[in-house]
Parts: C-alpha cells; structure tokens; sequence
C-alpha cells in the first residue's frame, strides 16, 4: 500500500534537510523556489488524500502500522479520519501559503527560515496523523521548536519575550498532558488485568479509547489534558501569550500560527478528551462553556481597544475560537459540525486576515491603525480581498464564517449536555452577543484603515498588490466564498467523523 | 456546476427558481464590465436581463398555475437545505416583483441621462431585484432569511445614491430597522426550529398544536414584527419619512412596488405556518389575527394622518405606502381572525399587496417625471404641468383614481374585499362569541374615513401638480424620455386592466392558491348576509362585479360594493374641498407626536442606564489596577524577562508634517472633562480648497472634544510641546497659518475666511461606540495587568528564585568554602576538646 501519511509527514522534513544540507547559503531565490514546490507537491498530496478519502467510513483510513518500541507498547501508528484530513489540507494550504507570502518581506537568513516553516508542516501533519500517543507527543512537542525560532529570530522589537513567553506557555501545558498519557497508560494496563491478569500495556488511542475509566480518574486526567489543550486553542483566561506570539511573529509565522497552530488544541479536544473521558467531559461541560462564553465575549472587547491590527486580529482569534470550543462541548453534532467547519474557516480568514495586514506593514513598516485611513482608493484591490475577509470573519451570510456560527449556536442550543444542559442553551445564547461585538471591531478596523477622506501622506503611493500577493488572498478567498455558498462537500468530509464523537461522547456512564 | 447539474437532475422547469434569481445578478456583473466600453450598450444590457428574467418568470407560469407548484431543495449545509418552493400565490409575488422591477428599470435607463453613476445604480437594483425575488421563491425560512437579509443590505446604495446627508441618514434608518428586525426574525426562526425542528414554508399546524401557548405567541411576535420593519408595520416605519422624500423616485418605487411586499409576504407566510391546524391552534390564531387588524387599522389611519400634512410628495407617498400596508395587514388580520372562513380577507390582502404595487409605483414614478422635468419635488411650488406633460398627468390621474379605489380601477376590487372582510370578521364574531366585537366595527368606520383620506390627499396631489396657475418651476418642463413614457404607460395599462377585469386574477391565480387552505365554502356568515354568491368555478371566491358584462347592473350585491368606497370618494372630496379652504393640510405635529422621539427616549434610557455605570465601573477598575500595578506588584527594580513597559503615548492632538517632524500637542485637563471627550480620534479636513499639497500639515484631535477650548486663542509654546488654540469656526488653513507663525515667531494673524470646521469619518452609532471604548480599553488594561500580570509576576518570581539559587551556587562559592574550612576548623576544635 502507499504510505502517503508518512509521505506527508516526512516529505516536508527531506525537503527541509535538502535545502539546509546542500543549498548554498546565497541561493536565495533557488531556496525559496525549492521550498514553495515542495509545499505544493504537499498540497498536491493532500488534496489526493482528500480525494481518495472515503467519508462513509467509520474506521480510521490509510493504516499504517509497524512496531517501534514493543517492550513497552509504543507503535508507529498513523491514521486519519475525516477531521484530521481537513486539517491537513488547512495545513498544506496555508503552508503554500504563507511561503509565497513571504517571499520578499524576509530577507536575513533566508535558508533557515523556510526550512523552518516545512518543520512545522511536518509536526502538524505528524501529530494529525498520530494515532500512538507517544508519536503524538513527539511531534506535538517538535511543532514549538521551529515556532519558538520564527518568533524569535524574525520577529519584532520584543521577539524574545514574546518567543519565550510562548515556549513556556505551550510547554507547561505539554508536561501536564505528558503527566495524563502516562496516567493513562498505567490505568489502561491496569483496567485490563495489570501484572497478573495479562495486562497491555499500550500507547494505541484506539485501543486505550475502547475501555470506559473510572469517574474520579476521568476528572483528574481530563483536567491534565485540558489544561494543555486550553492553552494551545487559547483559552481564557490561558490566551495571553497569543497577542504578544502574534503581534512580535513574522506575517508567515503569524498566519501558521493562528491558522495551524490554534486549531490543535481543539483537535485534541475532537481526538483525546471527549472520546476518552465522556463522563469528565459532561462534566466540565458547563464550565468549559463559561470559559467559552467569556472567551468570545470578553476577547471581542479586547479586540475592540486595541491600536495594533495584528493585535486585533490576534484577539479576535480568542474570540472565535471560543465559539469553537462552545460547538465541541455542545456534543450534538451539529455543534461538531459547525466546530469543526469553523476550524478550517478560522484558519482560512484569520490566515488571509493576518497576511492582510503583513501586506500592509511591508508597505508601510506600521501595523498601527492610527497611521492608516482612506486607502481604499489607493489600493482598490487589496481592499476587496480585506473586505472579504472581514465580512467573512464576522460571519456575515453565504460567505465562510456564517456558516461555522450559525450551526455551532444551534447547536449550543440544542446541545447534548447531560448536566445542566438548559445552563449550555443560555451559552448559546450568550455567544450571541460575540457577534455584533465581531462586526463592531471589524467594521469599526476597517473604516478606520480603508475609509475617510485623509490619506496618511505618507500611504499616497501605495502600491496595490502584485501578481504573487493576488494569488494568495485568491487561494484563500475561493475557501471563504466556496464554504459560504455551498459548504456540504466540506461538510460531508467529517460527518461520520463527528457522529463518531457524538456517540463516545454520549457514553457518559455514571450521571 | 451546482445549477447545471440540478437542471440535469430535475428538468428545466424546476430549476427555473435558480435561474430567476441568478439572471439579474449574472447581468448585473455584465452590466459593470459593459459600461467600461459603452454606456448605450450597458443600458441594453440591463434592460435585456430585466427581460429575460421577466420572461423565465413567464415561463414559470406554466409548471406552476397548472401543475403542482415547483419545489426543490438543494443541498447547502448540515440538514439545511437550500429550498425553494414556489406555489400560487408566491409565483404572483415573483411575477409582480420582477414586473415592477422591470418598468422600474426601462424607466431609470431613461431617467438616468441627468444623474451620474447610472451604472452603480442598476448594479445594486440588480442585485437587490435578485434578493427580492430570491425572498418570494424560498421554500423554507433560513433561505428566505439570506435572501431578506440581502435586501436590506444591497438597497443600501440606491437608497443613498443622491449622496447628501439627508439621504445617507435615511438609508442609515433604513439599515437599522433592517437590522434590528432581521434579529428578531432569526431569533423567531430559531425557536421556530427549536420548537418544530423544521424551518419549511409549509403550514405546521400539526406539530405547533404541542408546543406551549407563549412559545407559540412569542415565535409569532418576532417573525411578524421580524418582517414587519420591512413592511412599515406601524411602531417600526420610522425609516419611512426618512428615507422616502430624500431619496431617487425609482428607488422610492422599487422599495415600495416590490421590497416593501417582501415583509407582506413574510408575514402572510407566517400566519400559513400556523393556517392549517384549525382546531387546535384556532385561538392562538385568532387572538393573532385580532391584534394584527388592530396594527393594521392603527397603521392605516395613521399613514394616511401624516400623508395628509405631507407637503413632500414623495414623503406624503411614503405614508401612503404605509397606510396601504395597514390595508394588507388587516386583510391578514381578518384572514387569521376567522381561520376557515377567511378567504375574503386573504385573497383582498394578497389583491391589495399586487394592486398597491402597481399605483405606488406608477405614482412614484410620475411624481419622479415631475422632478426631473422641474427639479421640484414640493406639491404646493409646483402646478399648471397638464399641458407641459400631458402623459404624466394622465398616468397620475389613473394611478390616483386606482389608489382611491375608484370602479374602473384597480383598487377598488382589493379594497371591497378587504372592507368586506372587515365587516365579515364583524359578523363573526358576533356569530363565534356571542356578542359582536364593537372594535371590529370601528376598525371598518376608520378604515373608510382611511380611504377617504387617501383619496382627499392624491387627488390634492394631482390637482396642486398638474392644474391651477404655471408656476415658476414649471416653465422650462418638458415631456419625460421614451423610456420613461413606457415605463408610466406599462403600469397605467396594468391598472386598467385590473380594473376592467376584476375577477381575472382572483380566477386564474388567487383563487387556486387559496383553494390550498381548504377553506370552507358553505359558512360565508357575511356572504349569506349579504347575499353575495360564491362563485362557481373556486368556490371560496365571491364575485365581484364585471363592469363590461350585465353583472355589474343586475347583481343585488353593487350597491353593497359600490357604497363604501362611494362614501369615502365623498367625504374625501369633502375633506379636499374644505381642507384647501380652511388650512387642514398644514397642521404641524411636534415631535412627541411621533414614534421616534419615544425610541429615542427608550434608547436614551438604556444608554444611560447601561453605558453609565459600564463607563464608571470601567473608570474605576482601571484606577485601582493603576493604583495595584505602581505599590503592590511592579516594584521598580524589577528587570526580569516578563516586564514590559508599553512606551508612553502623547495625548490629544498630534500634528504632523511629512517631514518627520512630530509635534506633540496637549490640551488642558479640564478639556477632558468636558461631556463626550473621549478616545475617538477625528481628522480635521485639510488642505486648501479640499487638496492635499506638499508638506501639508494635519491636525488630529478626537472628536467631541470642545475644539472652542483647544483651538481657541493662539498657539504658544510650552516646555517643548505645542499647544494649539483655535475656535469652532476656525478653517484648517487659518489653524496651519498660525501653527506656522508661531513656529517662525510671527504673533498675529488676520483670519481671512470663516467656515465651519467640518468633522470627518463620524459613523453614526461612533459615539455608541465610543461609549464603550472606556469600557473595552478597562478590560485590555485588566488583562494586560491582571491576568498577563500574573503571569508575568509568576514568571518574575521564578527567574528572581533562579538568580537566588545561581547566587548561592556560583557566587557564594568562596563563602562555601570558607565555610568548609570553617567547618573543618569547628571540627578539629571539637576533636581536640573532646
């Protein structure tokens, strides 16, 4: 059989160590090209394995299975169902991407840069397509690495803080989870017999999802695990790395980092919490959704005062990411759903909002909103694209965003909760308010960058967007007008997956 | 590829609906790419697409009035299909829509040789056409809702085509009731969901019989109050005389031929969702239908009220529109009050939702004629154009007289069967309740002194306009364009026709389509009464009369028919009559007499009692972290790798050059306090006659703040800062002539002009905004300070601990081995003392 997750997988990592090991370091234009085509035959690929992707199946798809440390039960296991497989095409894409996107802003060490962005490729495509949780970890972990390096070489003025402050953050949640997998792994060994009754002792998530866990261990594992993925999605009250990370990243890092990076903390909610502890997450249900509900509310505000766009952007990622996590603990599938839709949503649209404003700042070296006003008619082309991707982040109908919020709030109201479910419909309700205060400060940023009659004297030779910029916001913005119209064929790619969730979910034994 | 494959799937017909709404937005794109090249040619192009779609709808025809209707749906999202779902009464929605848009855009193709930016304009009609008939074509609620959410964006543009402040703020009120209300639908469309799971445009009787009575009363309010701002329900028309008077006729015309039905429309579904199940949701329905008369009555006479002392004509037509509104939602009101004997009242109501079309928009677009022959849109300075334009003034007449529901004309079948109805429900329930209902008799007394009052102000119209002495205004008119001709002359010819041939609509398409509702033949109680036969051929229909057969002289019901609407051309005739005379026309209302100033005390309220203390709460909260943040937990010394220090900002104005050069300006302490000066940042227009020039200088200051103290006096120079002194009335050069002297040293300058400084980028709702701007900026300065500070304390307490530990380990090393050695010494000591 064709191994193509391990392909994928590894295929950015040759790529890279091709370009570090034996591209001369003057080549620039020679490094870039290499990389940008190794990114595409990647999205080449991924678009194959979406397309060979069988959605009617229940079972994990293209196994690949080999034993790797059997004495103590760690296996080389990739798999992918329909939400992993999305993500890896959200990957693929925004690593295209973001690497055209760069091609001119990064002009000082050019061959460790793009080789940086296919490492992180290679992690997030790893980890999607783990099903071990010790190959997981591995490339969970491998993901801060390069990111930690984007942030702090080619960052801002205050890179360092902001790379560091990253680093720790992310970490601290991955040491408690690391502290949850192996908890896992002895009460799995455990729960099957332990040293006298034939116990396994194993990392396979299927296999260590197939046992229903004690209540009290399900709390306290679920809260490990929690904790890790809050941080990465970020959750309130964990988000404060996310505007500093965002605001001192580099437009590429930027755009990997709110498109690829945030959705793996809710992927591991889709992958680990909810199928592996039912009963926790019933539990924590109502107060995963006030930390949602906060989250969309209060990150709106935030997005509101702020003076820094991509700080802006930055906060506004809080907020939508709360209606995501608000879809996932409604357990009902069509807050799955629209939780998963606006996974990739939210990567294309915050991904096209951040290269929007790097494209500003390589223009006008300030990412300040007072410096701007009245481009709109220096830069017609642009603002359409920033228009679009505007509408499209506040959810106006039949475009990308809509779609994500209108069934995520159905489906908080009509959630599964088994614990104070009329407590998740007034969430629902709640999150309601996130939208409005979305259209205050997108159309509120907008007027004040693209409207008025005063030009910054400064911008009046703006120049409109060149070919590779066009190409792109295009690629992303076909996604945004593709969803909003008609997002079944999106939709139809996880449907099973989600069903799957729903039912492990509601084996919530012990309420 | 969607559409090509449904049309594969179902056959052209079925996918008509699709094509209908794609044509206009298909031509609309055409139309601008055209225009780059030819302007003749883009009008071609936009009048072919009106065409065509009108001839799709024509086609459409045939599968639905004599098949069983069109229903399709297309897969969309998660269990939510894309559906539409065309019937009767919905293809005569669709078949008057893309009619009306069609004469209204033949009519701007000719209107537009004096207005710019034609091409903007049909762009946006366009798509808004494909918006409107996308709302009649929509099988369930959430497609209709996209599609009504669309038409109260896309209108946004023709309404503010003019481009003045008035007609901005009026598409303003537009776009915020539109707003609004689109909540509430949503809102009743979720529980809708919610309650029935199902979002179809099908009546569900059935499964809303189980759900609870407020629920039920609740999902009604909000769906018709949803579409009742869209139809200038009363309460919720306050867009009306904003918007009407200042915008272009022809979008006067659209909004009220054919977008303003989108809310009828809506409204008539929803009472279908709760139509069939008649027994058991009989008195939810009807406790529905009742209040809705009662909107519908206090609508009409207070439409016509403010029509009558309209002196604007286009204003006067907008309360026209409203008054006529109030028609159709009585007509609904009867048809929901009496459930299974309501035919009269629906099929008046959906009579009245076509011919109000028709003359609405035939007058709006004569009275347009009138404004672009004389630029004149005042009735009282405008007269003597009989001879100047005779067609325009006989296509007003003809209008006029189908408003005033003369025979012959056709309003007057709509309104005998919504007078009709009004009595019937009358009759009702005093057969249903024992007593009679002695609101529901007023309701008919008002609804004639309504139609007397609509006939006294249009035939004022016409008589003001047309008759009487030349004015000045009218010396150069001339006869309107070809295009327009044929626009005035198609609706005019609809108008007669339907007067002529009363029954034809209610045979051929009302009547099936009510034939659905399975209304009851046999129990008219106001029928048998007054002796009106049902008629033959769809037996839930009374005949009217035919004026060009022997029914209209023999049948024992004319006088019932023709009595009420001659008693309204009476006492309308007098009210003209003794109104002219005596001054009625010119009563003037204060504010408090309108809905608005109410809205606005309400909305007042709320600021206050919402924003105030959010801004006093907020204020403190950001005090106290200040006061936190500089004695508890940022001693000065620290140093470590999480504190950062945001870089101090100047407040107040900024001015800059191109030149780099920054100055920082303040202004006095005491000018924050003044009411609303906040953190919004206004630009004050610059530059010398509008352009901008080299080296220009800009004045940024935040709006709000008492420019009479900023800017008053002179400019002086402070410690290295500037501080700029100017008054309101201060232009932008006479405030950089005195930044100059005073940077040369100059003292005095003479003002030369005087104007008004002019405050740009203000949206309205910024002040809203700004309101709460305190209330966002507390909270980045609590998660900056509070929960990133924590952090960062954390983060400080580490790297203090790790340099403590580093100390000890390298540092002190020499003491370490002091202490070893004196330790040793210690040891030995003991040893030897032992």
């Amino acid at each position: 059989m064709f191994p193509i997750l391990s392909i994928l997988t590894f295929l950015p990592l040759a790529g890279a160590c091709l370009v570090l090991l034996f591209i001369p370091k003057d080549k620039e234009e020679l490094i870039r090209k290499i990389t940008l085509v190794i990114s595409l035959v990647e999205l080449i690929l991924a678009v194959f394995l979406v397309y060979e992707f069988n959605p009617g199946k229940i079972e994990m798809q293209f196994v690949e299975k080999l034993p790797w440390i059997p004495s103590v039960g760690i296996e080389y296991f990739m798999g992918v169902d329909g939400i992993s497989v999305l993500i890896i095409l959200l990957t693929a894409i925004l690593t295209s991407v973001s690497i055209l996107a760069s091609w001119t802003s990064i002009k000082n060490r050019v061959r460790e840069f793009y080789p940086l962005l296919l490492f992180i490729e290679t992690a997030v495509i790893g980890s999607l397509a783990s099903l071990d949780f010790v190959l997981f970890y591995i490339f969970w972990e491998i993901m801060l690495i390069p990111m930690f390096f984007l942030i702090g070489v080619w960052g801002g003025e205050n890179r360092l803080y902001a790379a560091v402050k990253f680093f720790l953050f992310t970490l601290f949640g991955s040491v408690l989870m690391l502290v949850g997998i192996l908890a896992l792994y002895f009460k799995f060994y455990e729960l099957t017999g332990g040293a006298l009754g034939g116990g396994e002792l194993t990392f396979n998530i299927l296999k260590l999802r197939s046992v229903s866990y004690p209540i009290n261990f399900q709390l306290w594992v679920f809260a490990a695990f929690f904790v890790g993925w809050a941080i990465k999605i970020p959750m309130f009250p964990f988000h404060t790395w996310l505007p500093d990370a965002h605001v001192q990243a580099p437009t590429a890092g930027s755009i990997i980092l709110a498109g690829v990076l945030l959705k793996m903390g809710a992927y591991g909610f889709l992958r680990f919490s909810l199928p592996l502890f039912p009963y926790a997450s019933h539990a924590f249900a109502p107060l995963v959704g006030i930390l949602a509900v906060i989250a969309i509310i209060y990150g709106a505000f935030l997005a509101i005062s702020q003076k820094d766009m991509k700080k802006l952007v930055a906060y506004s990622s809080v907020s939508h990411m709360g209606f995501i996590v608000l879809g996932i603990f409604s357990f009902s599938q069509f807050g799955l759903e629209g939780a998963i839709l606006q996974l990739f949503n939210h990567g294309v649209t915050t991904g096209a909002l951040f290269l929007c404003v790097g494209l500003l700042y390589d223009r006008a070296h300030t990412k300040q909103i007072e410096d701007f006003g009245g481009l709109s008619k220096q830069v017609p082309i642009f603002t359409f694209f920033f228009t679009l991707f505007l509408l499209a982040s506040m959810g106006v109908p039949a475009l990308s965003g809509f779609m994500g919020e209108f069934l995520i709030l159905t489906g908080a109201v009509k959630n599964n909760v088994i614990l104070h479910n009329g407590l998740y419909r007034f969430f629902g309700v709640f999150a309601v308010a996130g939208i409005p205060l979305g259209a205050a400060y997108s159309l509120w940023l907008y007027q004040r960058v693209m409207l008025g009659h005063k030009v910054n004297p400064k911008h009046v030779n703006m120049l409109d967007l060149n070919l590779r910029e066009g190409i792109c916001l295009a690629t992303l913005a076909i996604f945004v007008i593709w969803i909003g119209v008609y997002p079944d064929p999106f939709l139809r790619i996880f449907r099973v997956a989600a069903e799957q969730i729903v039912l492990q979910a509601g084996k919530a034994g012990g309420i | 590829m969607i559409v090509q494959s449904i049309t594969n799937q179902m056959g052209l017909e079925s996918a008509l609906p699709i094509w209908i709404i794609l044509v206009p937005i298909l031509t609309a794109f055409i139309s601008i790419f055209v225009a780059r090249f030819s302007e003749v040619m883009r009008k071609f192009v936009v009048i072919g697409g009106s065409v065509l779609d009108f001839i799709l709808v024509l086609l459409m025809g045939k599968p639905v009035l004599s098949g069983g209707g069109i229903a399709i749906s297309m897969p969309w999202m998660e269990r939510f299909n894309l559906g539409f779902r065309v019937d009767h009464i919905g293809y005569l929605m669709v078949l008057l829509v893309s009619f009306v848009w069609l004469l209204a855009t033949i009519y701007g193709q000719g209107y537009f040789k004096k207005e710019d930016k034609g091409a903007r304009y049909d762009f946006f009609s366009l798509i808004t056409m494909s918006m409107n008939l996308g709302v009649m074509l929509a099988g369930d609620f959430l497609t209709l809702f996209i599609f009504f959410e669309g038409l109260v964006i896309f209108p946004y543009s023709m309404i503010a085509h003019k481009g003045d402040d008035k007609s901005i703020k009026g598409a303003n009120f537009y776009l915020y009731v539109g707003v609004v209300t689109g909540l509430m639908l949503l809102g009743g469309m979720i529980m809708l969901n919610y309650f029935t799971g199902s979002l179809d445009i099908i009546s569900q009787g059935a499964k809303l019989s189980s759900i609870p009575n407020q629920a039920k009363y609740i999902i009604a309010f909000l769906m018709i109050a949803g579409f009742g701002g869209k139809a200038a329900l009363f309460g919720e028309h306050i867009w009306v005389p904003r918007m009407y008077p200042n915008t272009l006729s022809i979008t006067a015309c659209l909004s009220s031929g054919a977008m303003i039905k989108a809310g009828a429309y809506g409204i008539f579904r929803v009472l279908n969702l709760i139509y069939s199940g008649f027994d058991s949701n009989l008195l939810t329905q009807e406790n529905i239908g009742y209040v809705l008369i009662m909107v519908g009555v206090v609508t009409m006479f207070l439409g016509v009220l403010n029509a009558l002392i309209s002196s604007d004509s286009q204003e006067m037509l907008g309360y026209h529109s409203v008054s006529q509104m109030g028609y159709i939602m009585m007509g609904l009101g009867c048809a929901a009050y009496m459930g299974k004997d309501g035919a009269m009242g629906l099929s008046g109501a959906i009579y009245h939702i076509v011919n109000h079309s028709l003359f609405k928009a035939s007058l709006f677009l004569c009275v347009g004629a009138v404004y672009y022959a004389t630029g004149e849109q005042d009735m009282y300075k405008s007269g003597g154009l009989f001879k100047k334009m005779p067609l325009t003034a006989i296509c007003l007449l003809i209008a006029v007289l189908g408003i005033s529901g003369v025979p012959g004309f056709n309003g007057f079948a709509s309104k005998t069967l919504l007078h009709h109805s009004i009595l019937e429900a009358y009759e009702h329930s005093a057969l249903y309740f024992g007593k009679p209902d002695i609101m529901l008799r007023l309701a008919e007394i008002i609804f004639v002194l309504t139609a007397a009052g609509t006939f006294a102000s249009n035939i004022k119209l016409f008589i003001l306009v047309f008759l009487g002495k030349e004015k000045e205004v009218s010396k150069d008119a001339k006869e309107v364009p070809v295009l327009m001709k044929i626009s005035l002359i198609g609706f005019s010819a609809v108008i007669i026709f339907l007067g002529l041939f009363p029954n034809w609509l209610l045979e051929h398409i009302i009547g099936p389509g009510l034939s659905a509702y399975g209304y009851d033949p046999s129990s008219h109680a106001y029928h048998l009464i007054y002796n009106i036969h049902a008629s033959d051929i769809h037996s839930t229909l009374p005949i009217l009369y035919e004026p060009l057969t022997k029914a209209f002289f023999t049948s024992s019901a004319v006088l019932h028919n023709l009595l009420p609407g001659a008693t309204a051309i009476f006492f309308g005739g007098m009210y003209f009559i003794l109104g002219m005379r005596f001054g009625w026309f010119h009563v003037y209302v204060t504010e408090k007499f309108t809905v608005e100033f109410y809205y606005r005390k309400v909305f007042d309220g709320f600021k206050y009692f919402c924003v105030k203390p959010c801004v006093i709460f907020a204020m403190w909260v950001r005090e106290l972290i200040s006061v936190l943040m500089v004695y508890i937990w940022v001693p000065g010394s620290h140093e470590g790798i999480f504190i950062k220090r945001p870089a101090p900002k100047a407040k107040g104005l900024e001015l800059f050059s191109d030149a780099e050069t920054k100055f920082n300006l303040v202004y006095d302490e005491k000018d924050k306090q003044q009411p609303g000066a906040l953190d919004m940042l206004a630009r004050v227009e610059g530059g010398t006659n509008g352009q901008k020039r080299p080296g220009a200088w800009e004045v940024f200051g935040r709006a709000d703040t008492n420019y009479d103290n900023m800017l008053g006096g002179a400019i002086q120079r402070q410690g290295g800062l500037w501080r700029i002194f100017g008054s309101t009335d201060m232009t932008y050069d006479t405030i950089l002539d005195r930044v100059i002297a005073a940077i040369v040293g100059l003292e005095e300058i003479p003002i030369s002009r005087i104007e008004e400084v002019k405050v740009l980028e203000k949206l309205p709702g910024e002040d809203l905004v700004a309101n709460y701007y305190i209330f966002c900026d507390a909270n980045k300065s609590v998660d900056m300070n509070v929960i990133d500070g924590f952090v960062n304390y954390i983060a400080d307490m580490t790297s203090g601990l790790g340099s403590i530990l580093r100390k000890l380990q390298t540092g002190r090393v020499s003491s370490y081995a002091y202490s070893f050695v004196l330790g040793a010494v210690v040891l030995m000591a003991v040893l030897l003392l032992r």
